[in-house]
């Protein structure tokens, strides 16, 4: 298995961590996430339906779901990359990419652990976000480091909205 | 940044009541209008919630493909059972 990356500390003004005792063996949690006709059941809330196109699971592959609320159109939904893919243990993927390592205009990475205990499996997503400013204002400004640069981009959006 | 840039900055902000401004002496204290904090939180927030709803359903279709599993197996077991004399 690689050396998984360190995690730096989790900030709780952009990013959330979600830990289930889940009580079932971990593959078949992981494999809930892992085959796409399976992920396509519950990656989205009723009455919505999912389609996953694409879900390669190797550093640099693809992972695109679309969304239908009729069942017949369906329109974008995740259009990101997985960049690590270690079965049964993590999964991480982030949307600021796609396929092919490529730069998108997302905003979010996540990262799902799968640890064996006797009474199941803990599961754990945290999401990590680029800024702690409102989503909408940032579309366009992908991610940020430091005070001056998000006041900077924030701005930027405010005066383009102005204009 | 250089200052003037940031300082071109800080106006927009203020001028779009994202931040109120007052001067201390030769400073310039910004301070961050309740409005965008509140609207921040909520973003994440919201986050949250599709986050846990999403894992709610994960483990509810983990959980039902195991009980699927252990009733097709109960279910043979007691065909089997009967089968034998």
């Amino acid at each position: 298995m690689t050396n998984p990356a360190p995690l730096h500390p989790v900030d709780p003004e952009r990013d959330l961590t979600i830990s289930r005792l889940i009580r079932a063996p971990r593959a078949s949690v992981w494999r809930a996430w892992a085959d796409p006709r399976r992920l396509e059941q519950w990656w989205l809330p009723a009455p919505a339906t999912c389609r996953v196109e694409e879900l390669e699971l190797w550093p640099g592959g693809a992972f695109e779901t679309r969304m239908s609320d009729d069942g017949r159109e369906f329109g974008p939904h995740i259009s990101g990359c997985i960049l690590v893919a270690e079965p049964e243990e993590r999964l991480v993927f982030t949307n600021a990419l796609t396929g092919g390592w490529r730069p998108a205009q997302g905003f979010m990475t996540a990262v799902m652990t799968f640890e064996a205990v006797p009474e199941g499996t803990i599961y754990s997503a945290r999401v990590l976000h680029g800024t702690r400013v409102d989503r909408d204002l940032h579309a366009e400004a992908g991610f940020a480091e430091g005070w001056g640069t998000v006041l900077g981009q924030l701005a930027e959006q405010l005066e383009g909205r102005t204009d | 940044m250089a200052l003037p840039s940031f300082l071109k900055h800080v106006q927009v902000l203020e001028r779009s009541g994202c931040i109120a401004t007052r001067k201390v002496g030769r400073t310039r204290v910004c301070t961050l209008e309740p409005r965008v904090v509140v609207v921040a939180e909520d973003w994440l927030r919201r986050e949250r919630a599709d986050w846990e709803a999403r894992t709610d359903r994960l483990e509810h279709f983990v959980l039902g493909e195991l009980a699927e599993l252990g009733q097709g197996q109960a279910s043979d077991a007691s065909a089997d059972r009967e089968d034998t004399p």
